[in-house]
């Protein structure tokens, strides 16, 4: 069994790695969007960073540690994906993962706003947006619940992304003007 | 941005759905390669959508109604305390004390009152997505398994086997999933589904390494019925480790042919997990290892609601 040799044990490795687990997963998704591809980036990130936890300095944060595992798996993701491969090469993921690192307060401040827009949004779409992220209903089936067409309901998701977008670039906007 | 907003956003989204076209793909690949905003856009458009797909909390208002889970009844106190609603007459706030008390007490007798059923151990779960709690049932112990260490670890956690026969025609209008390993001869199918993969990947890859044996490819399941063309994920490994995704026909192809062999699948289904499994006698072993994993996950994790 491999648990004798770490010095880091499964529950104090999967205590590190889920507080952290959805920050790897958004900075993941930067490169590769798609939400499934993206969990299967974290899935393989975990199982990196389980074999070098050695190599962990626990004075130091665990995130951004992992991330940079993150990194190196989304780009082996793209190297064998033939179709994300032609969206993103390296050098442009690497160009994408230096921004979003210098974008990080900026992301995090946003994040802060999101649960109030998302209060905001009107019934219809928050049940929508509720059914695809929180539930994962397939849009097939959030299709027929909502009586709307598949291409609709793409078509609403694209638009309450672009309303809580909106909404959060709002509330942002005051508390910059506050000296 | 060089782009009109709206066209965009239409490209983001297919990204983030996985609906974009190759021609789709390669104009939002040359606009961030071109424009620096259009850069920051994107990534601000696509951490928005990495939240909403991975924060449950930000969906409190949907959970369970009845909070079991401390930490859910705190959030939920909490949102009820910063929602403000203006309150006009004293027989408002008489009413509202009114309801807060019935509430009250039906928690306190729901707490109190819901005992464990005989034979069977309470487990209150907290995953990712849901808080909810259940009660499971002692699975039935043969004589032989209970001289076997890993069945006697099942006990609370996990029904079966049950042997089916139903199964594979009730497949038919959906739910199922299937993952092979030709180097074993074997494949199972997994019906229905649950947020288990965001939980799996550590120990998953103990089992490969503790065992020597290739990891169960088991991921991405979605919760609910799927219907076959909507099957999130078909892997196949070959002996090296790498892996394609299955068709559709394939997977329909090998169930049946299994079928014709005689062999029914035996049906496990972790009610903490809230999934079910499908497997071949031959691989029975193998998913209840695998479950047993899972469970101690979701033990694990319940310690530490608790510890909260």
């Amino acid at each position: 069994m491999t648990k004798g040799h770490k010095s880091i044990s499964h529950e104090q490795f999967l205590r590190l790695f889920l507080g952290s687990e959805r920050d790897i997963f958004r900075y993941a998704a930067a490169i590769v969007p798609n939400v499934q591809d993206a969990q299967d980036v974290v899935q393989e990130t975990a199982v990196a960073l389980w074999k070098k936890i050695d190599e962990y300095d626990s004075s130091q944060p665990f995130t951004p540690w992992a991330c940079r595992f993150a990194l190196l798996e989304a780009r082996q993701f793209l190297k064998r994906n033939r179709r994300w491969r032609a969206f993103l090469d390296e050098a442009l993921a690497e160009e994408l993962a230096g921004r979003r690192s210098e974008l990080s307060d900026q992301l995090n401040e946003r994040r802060g706003h999101l649960a109030e827009c998302l209060e905001a949004l009107p019934n219809g779409q928050r049940r929508i947006v509720e059914g695809y992220y929180y539930r994962r209903t397939p849009v097939e089936s959030l299709s027929n619940q909502t009586g709307r067409s598949v291409e609709a309901v793409y078509k609403a998701l694209q638009r309450i992304r672009r309303a809580l977008l909106e909404c959060i670039t709002r509330k942002m906007q005051p508390q910059k003007a506050e000296p | 941005m060089k782009l009109p907003r709206k066209e965009f956003d239409r490209l983001v989204s297919g990204v983030c759905d996985g609906t974009a076209d190759k021609a789709q793909l390669r104009q939002l690949s040359d606009l961030l390669r071109s424009d620096k905003d259009a850069r920051d856009q994107y990534l601000i458009s696509v951490d928005l959508h990495a939240i909403l797909a991975s924060d449950p909390t930000l969906f409190a208002e949907v959970r369970p109604p009845e909070p079991i889970v401390r930490e859910a009844i705190v959030s939920r106190l909490d949102a009820m305390r910063r929602r403000s609603f203006p309150i006009r007459t004293p027989s408002t706030v008489a009413l509202t004390v009114c309801v807060v008390a019935i509430v009250a007490v039906v928690l306190v007798l729901r707490f109190s009152l819901h005992e464990a059923p005989r034979n069977g151990s309470g487990v209150i779960v907290r995953d990712n997505d849901r808080t909810s709690e259940e009660r499971l049932p002692q699975p039935p112990v043969s004589q032989t398994d209970r001289k076997s260490p890993l069945t006697r670890r099942l006990a609370g956690g996990l029904q079966g086997p049950k042997r089916s026969r139903s199964l594979l025609p009730r497949r038919r209008d959906g739910a199922v999933s299937l993952a092979t390993l030709p180097r074993r001869q074997t494949h199972f199918a997994m019906a229905g589904g649950s947020a288990v993969a965001s939980l799996l990947p550590p120990y998953r890859r103990v089992v490969r390494e503790s065992s020597g044996r290739p990891l169960l490819p088991v991921r991405r399941f979605k919760p609910g019925p799927q219907p076959y063309r909507h099957l999130p994920t078909r892997w196949e490994f070959d002996d090296s480790g790498a892996r394609r995704r299955l068709k559709s026909a394939e997977i329909v192809q090998m169930l049946r042919k299994e079928q014709e062999q005689g062999k029914q699948p035996v049906q496990y289904s972790s009610s903490a997990a809230r999934s079910t499994w499908l497997c071949t006698p031959s691989w029975e072993e193998e998913v209840r290892s695998k479950l047993t994993l899972e469970m101690q996950v979701f033990s694990w994790k319940r310690r530490q609601t608790h510890a909260m």
